[in-house]
């Protein structure tokens, strides 16, 4: 037997989860142990860990959702893009850190400043005038040590975007602006890669999954125009509750898509306005 | 003439003729009326919609509407 998978048994306890169900758990410190013994990630430890059906118990409230040890091994050994880190993509990339998807492209130019504070989950006090990769980096280290990180601190473009996202699974679009939107489509078109759509403004968020032979976000804004490169967001801003709303959404999706699960807001656009308290779903093309 | 039914979202809510309110009103309109009639009688700025949805399917601004169709309008929004 592979040593690592022996250690990791020896390491792991049987539990009873809330349904009165058995199972074999691992704990992080067991992990960091048994990581530090063999030189590897924490990754590589809990990997071995849920191909031998034995689960690390920081995942046991996904089981009902990954579909158990399968699935969230399926998710450990997925990679997904989290392009801009503002609004959408600080609360996206911890909530995707959080369901173990293991490895996370985090990619932003940007600093934290005051004016994030009001709705950036990783905005701080603390951290102004901070890389909001670095931020991310640190806070997702803090939340789940098994996810592998590869930053990149800069504006995606055509040029590096081929590499940033190659070998994602999924990417989320939570960038701020058009022109970036519909190039970051443009390459997963080109890589098959689907990508989940979030945009806000004040009240107002949509949602949508684009696969790559989709009509996708000229279907949603029209073609792309010069000097038509933001929304009603400039007017009106955004406030706390809606990147919350948009965020998990587009989570949601991106979750499916890794673990082939459910319907995805397909040629489907979700919009939800959080003013009037309607959500309504339209069809594209 | 025929009548459609025209919601208005978000910031556009302000251009209902019935005051501002993303409620659902009825506009008469004559036979063979595109969306671009639309938001040419509601004095909506082309460049505030560009996303129209009837009966919750895109459609062009050179769409011609049908009697009972329902013209959802969208201010684009890209905020992240």
């Amino acid at each position: 037997m592979d040593e690592l998978v022996k250690a990791v048994k020896t390491v792991s306890r049987e539990k009873t989860a809330p349904d009165g169900q058995k199972y074999e758990s691992i704990s992080i410190s067991a992990v960091r142990d048994v990581a530090a013994q063999f030189s590897c990630l924490p990754q590589d430890v809990e990997l071995a860990a849920l191909q031998s059906d034995i689960l690390p118990e920081r995942y046991q409230r996904s089981m009902g959702t990954t579909g158990g040890t399968r699935g969230q091994a399926l998710l450990l050994q997925s990679q997904a893009a989290v392009v801009g880190l503002g609004g959408l993509g600080g609360l996206v990339a911890e909530l995707l850190a959080r369901m173990g998807v293991g490895t996370l492209v985090l990619a932003d130019g940007d600093r934290f400043s005051e004016s994030n504070l009001n709705r950036q989950l990783l905005a701080t006090e603390q951290n102004l005038e901070e890389s909001k990769v670095s931020a991310a980096q640190k806070r997702i280290g803090q939340v789940n040590s098994a996810v592998r990180m590869l930053p990149f601190e800069g504006i995606v473009d055509e040029n590096n975007a081929p590499d940033l996202l190659q070998g994602c699974q999924v990417v989320l679009d939570c960038l701020d602006n058009l022109t970036s939107r519909f190039l970051l489509e443009t390459v997963c078109r080109d890589l098959g890669i689907p990508m989940v759509h979030g945009a806000i403004a004040q009240f107002v968020g949509q949602v949508s999954t684009i696969f790559p032979g989709d009509p996708g976000l000229e279907a949603i804004y029209g073609p792309l125009e010069s000097g038509r490169d933001k929304g009603i967001e400039v007017e009106l801003g955004n406030p706390a509750a809606t990147p919350a709303l948009v965020a998990a959404w587009q989570v949601q999706e991106a979750i499916k898509v890794l673990l082939g699960r459910g319907e995805p807001l397909q040629n489907r656009l979700l919009f939800i306005d959080g003013e009037q308290a309607t959500c309504d779903i339209f069809q594209l093309g | 003439m025929i009548t459609v039914e025209v919601v208005l979202f978000a910031t556009l809510r302000k251009y209902n003729p019935h005051g501002p309110s993303s409620e659902p009103f009825n506009m008469q309109v004559p036979v063979g009326s595109t969306v671009d009639y639309i938001l040419k009688e509601l004095k909506i700025p082309p460049r505030e919609s560009k996303q129209v949805f009837i009966n919750s399917i895109r459609q062009d601004r050179d769409y011609v509407l049908k009697d009972g169709e329902r013209v959802a309008i969208f201010p684009p929004i890209a905020g992240g």
